[in-house]
């Protein structure tokens, strides 16, 4: 083996694309390994102990996508693309003339690289009469939420869908919802349309609206902005009115001034004010302060010494400070509200898995095709290769090789023969079986398991903000120094003391909670949407502020979930030849790596004479005499040995003839290419990183040596029930990143719950932040903007803080004239308000990944 | 002076017919999506049908 080519995909060693080695005479491939790990092979010239030649360190990125090519890939022979999915796209977008995409993509920083994505599955469920009854607007309409929508390459791309997939008869986006409203024809599939969506890489979810929620939701907003017109209208008027006063109009001028401004002023502290006194009377019936409390007293004692000094004549009016802080809490509200993502809690958790069809065995024994939903205990089934099991049941006939990664987190594919059982939730992959049910979709473990994370995720609301906490302090501290005041005053001169305690607390108005804080996180939740960082709520920006327990699952998460080819030693293409003529007919997971490996790397089809399985699980054929044979591979080589030492979990099988080794090769789940550098930062940065799988023993530690986990931070076998308890033993500060239906009972039990690109829908749902890019790297990003976004905030509140104090004090004292009170307080509104803007976009460029 | 009790009225109906015309297109859905029509408007049109060919015309 000293003088062919090896080829070795290296965990986490690289970050810079792919290497080509070969190892002079003298030195060994052990020698090469050895360097390799010890990082000694970082620069051009390789003046180190070994003798080394032609090695070439070059940077290669996707032609499609502009990731980085996965170093085992890009040494297989594929150049230009790291995926088969990316491949398969750029083609498309060539063969219609739109390339133009790419250019579009380049010239809009920030860029969205689209991953593609060979659909994992076929949404046949979406031709389904029941759902397009329940969410095609007249049988042809339907909106879908689309993960990874981010620029006007992605606008472009999406609304030539009609180019692209002749179903489609048009398509419009929405951004600001991160949705696509397509029309199909009347005889086109909606199946076909979300297949041509996620191939293009952004996974489509239907939106199964309730049209009279949607509806109420767009009238909802419509009002939002027609109240907040109407305020800015009528601020602006009340304005040109005041300058006029405060510029010295004087006499039957004043008079009328000042009239015109309060009867402007008259619908915007009633009618405009309106949400602030709903919220603040039901707090207050709640026994609980929040924030819209000492906004509303504020509002109130403006408006009677307003009132007040308008009957009798004095010059005290606040019309235009308080019309002017209405305007800026209603923009900045309703800024936070239209920039969180409420689409994908809309509908209920449980139902995705009733959305299926199965072939079902109606009374006369003839196969029938039916809604899952309609199953009941008993029914016998066929599953279609790829879809999701929506019962528990019995294997009644037949065999199938099955999936579990989603329930339990297993990655190996499972082998099930007559009379086993079969658990909703997992991954039906190949075989000829009919499954009879047990249970139904709504009674099976998986439908308590999302259940309970409803229940969880419902409970997990009651998170107090900082923003109400501290307006309750606020609240104390002002209201004991106003009524300080009044008694202080109370035998001298009391109406000075009425005055100067209304002055106190008109000017310490909290505008930084009211305007400040919501305007900061809307700007973060924008950030990192541009960056393929959905954030659902503000809520988790400010639980990231104290998180420091990161529990990460395993397979598809920290590893990319499917099988591959990690290295690979062969002769001559001829072996691959051979390889692909005994794996290529067999249905085995291992069979498909190999073949698809072999394909790849250039190897034709032969033709056996004779072919048959090995009862060790291997496969061996007849060719021109000799007998060939793959199976797993009897000693283990030295690189295997190596893997092992270093901590992969991989099985080497070997292509032998007549019992004479050929080649080998070395079959894994690998890590992600990021996960060691991500898990590296989280640690360099006082967190506790920890791992919860549900897979086995023996692959979790390998995993866990990998990357890097002290042993008592690797949890294995961990069932989805446990996940959840972890989390919630784990206290306030627990995050949980994931993918599977086994993680999203931890998600609503963890402070924040981040499921990556390409999780189950239900994940999804349960989780406060997704990441629709398929790179952990978002991880460090997502933690970098919500500490910015605290740095921004605790600056302003420091700021507001000095403010309060200060024009408090001259309050207090006497100093603060009306006049004075009426000009600072927007002034200190805007001051944080800008400040709010200008530090959000200073921190764009700032992140650093690792 | 008197200029004003002309003036002062009708700076009122002026904001307030900008104030309705703005509930009015509010009402009609021109501000439900505020986001993809600023991009939309950096792609360039491509293919060129006759109306644009009149507006052209006109340039």
């Amino acid at each position: 083996m000293e003088n062919q080519t090896e080829r070795f995909w290296l965990d986490g060693l690289f970050t810079l694309g792919s290497i080509s080695l070969e190892p002079l005479g003298g030195s060994t491939w052990r020698d090469v390994l050895t360097d390799l790990r010890r990082g000694r092979l970082w620069h051009n010239d390789c003046s180190g102990p070994t003798v080394m030649s032609a090695l070439s360190v070059k940077h290669s990125a996707c032609l499609h996508c502009g990731l980085d090519m996965p170093i085992g890939k890009s040494l297989i022979g594929r150049d230009n693309f790291c995926c088969a999915g990316c491949e398969f796209v750029y083609g498309v977008l060539e063969s219609k003339g739109l390339k133009k995409y790419y250019d579009l993509r380049d010239q809009n920083p920030p860029t969205c690289p689209i991953p593609a994505s060979s659909p994992t599955d076929d949404y046949l469920y979406y031709d389904d009469p029941a759902f397009i009854a329940t969410a095609a607007h007249q049988g042809l309409r339907v909106r879908f939420f689309l993960e990874g929508m981010n620029c006007t390459a992605c606008v472009w791309l999406l609304e030539k869908l009609p180019e692209v997939c002749e179903d489609v008869t048009s398509a419009r986006v929405d951004m600001s919802n991160s949705t696509i409203e397509v029309t199909r024809r009347p005889e086109g599939s909606f199946a076909k349309i979300a297949q041509v969506l996620s191939q293009f890489g952004y996974r489509p979810h239907a939106l199964r609206e309730n049209e009279t929620a949607a509806a109420l939701q767009l009238t909802e907003r419509r009002n939002d902005l027609i109240r907040i017109g109407i305020v800015a209208a009528l601020t602006g008027n009340i304005m040109i009115m005041t300058v006029s006063l405060y510029g010295g109009a004087k006499g039957e001028l004043e008079i009328l001034f000042q009239a015109i401004a309060a009867g402007l002023a008259l619908p915007v502290l009633s009618y405009g004010a309106w949400p602030f006194y709903r919220s603040a009377f039901s707090s207050l019936r709640a026994r609980h302060l929040n924030l819209d409390v000492p906004i509303v007293v504020a509002i109130l004692v403006g408006v009677i010494t307003s009132v007040w000094a308008l009957a009798t004549g004095g010059a005290a009016t606040y019309f235009d400070s308080l019309s002017m802080l209405v305007f800026l809490l209603l923009s900045s509200r309703f800024a936070l509200k239209s920039i969180q993502t409420r689409n994908l809690q809309s509908t209920n958790i449980e139902d995705h898995l009733l959305t299926g069809t199965v072939r079902k065995e109606n009374g006369a024994g003839i196969w029938v095709d039916a809604s899952a939903a309609t199953l009941v205990a008993g029914d016998r089934i066929i599953l279609r290769a790829g879809a999701l099991v929506p019962v528990d049941g019995i294997l009644d006939e037949g065999s199938a090789t099955i999936n579990a990664a989603v329930l339990t987190g297993e990655s190996a594919n499972l082998r099930r023969e007559e009379g086993d059982k079969i658990e909703a939730g997992c991954r039906f992959l190949s075989g000829i079986c009919v499954v009879r049910v047990t249970e139904p979709p709504r009674q099976t473990r998986l439908a308590a398991i999302l259940h309970e994370t409803e229940r969880l995720a419902k409970t997990k609301s009651n998170f107090v903000h900082m923003a109400d906490r501290a307006a309750q302090y606020f609240i104390a501290v002002v209201f004991t120094a106003a009524i300080g005041l009044v008694l202080y005053f109370l035998n001298d001169k009391p109406a000075e003391g009425i005055s100067r305690a209304l002055a106190l607390v008109i000017v310490t108005c909290p505008c930084v909670f009211g305007i400040a804080i919501p305007l900061s996180m809307a700007m973060a939740i924008r950030n990192a949407a541009r960056r393929g960082i959905i954030i659902k709520s503000a809520d988790a920006i400010e639980k990231l502020w104290s998180a420091k327990n990161f529990f990460f699952d395993k397979t598809a998460t920290l590893t990319t979930g499917s099988m591959v080819v990690v290295r690979s030693s062969y002769g001559q293409r001829s072996d691959l030849d051979l390889l692909i003529g005994l794996e290529s007919n067999r249905l085995h997971p291992v069979a498909a790596c190999l073949t698809q490996f072999a394909v790849e790397a250039g190897g034709q089809p032969i033709t056996f004479d004779k072919i048959w399985n090995l009862p060790s699980g291997g496969v061996a054929g007849e060719l021109g005499g000799s007998t060939y044979e793959v199976r797993p591979r009897e000693p283990l080589s030295n690189f295997h040995k190596e893997l092992h030492q270093s901590g992969l979990a991989t099985s080497e099988f070997g292509l032998y003839r007549d019992s004479h080794l050929l080649a080998d090769f070395e079959i894994g789940d690998q890590a992600r290419v990021e996960s060691a550098g991500v898990l590296r930062w989280l640690r360099a940065h006082g967190m506790q990183t920890k791992m919860l799988s549900g897979d086995r023993t023996e692959v979790v530690d390998s995993v866990a040596k990998a990357l890097g986990f002290a042993p008592d931070q690797a949890h294995s076998r961990a069932t989805p029930e446990e996940k959840s308890r972890v989390l919630l033993e784990s206290g306030k500060n627990s995050v949980m990143i994931g993918d599977g239906a086994n993680d999203s009972g931890a998600f609503a039990a963890a402070s924040v719950g981040i499921a990556v690109a390409g999780s189950l829908d239900v994940s999804l749902r349960a989780a406060d932040v997704y990441l629709t890019q398929p790179s952990l790297k978002a991880i460090p990003e997502l933690i970098e903007i919500a500490l910015d976004t605290k740095r921004a905030i605790y600056r302003n509140l420091g700021f507001s803080a000095g403010f309060n104090v200060v024009a408090g004090a001259l309050a207090i004292f006497g100093y603060m004239t009306p006049l004075w009170a009426a000009v600072i307080m927007p002034l200190s509104s805007v001051t944080v308000l800008m400040s709010a803007v200008i530090s959000s976009r200073r921190s764009e460029p700032k992140v650093e990944t690792p | 002076m008197n200029i004003i009790y002309f003036l002062l009225p009708m700076a009122l109906l002026l904001g307030g017919g900008f104030a309705i015309a703005f509930i009015y297109f509010s009402m009609r859905g021109q501000f439900d999506d505020l986001e993809t029509p600023a991009h939309r408007m950096l792609l360039d049109q491509e293919t060129v049908t006759k109306d644009n060919l009149k507006g052209n015309a006109h340039e």
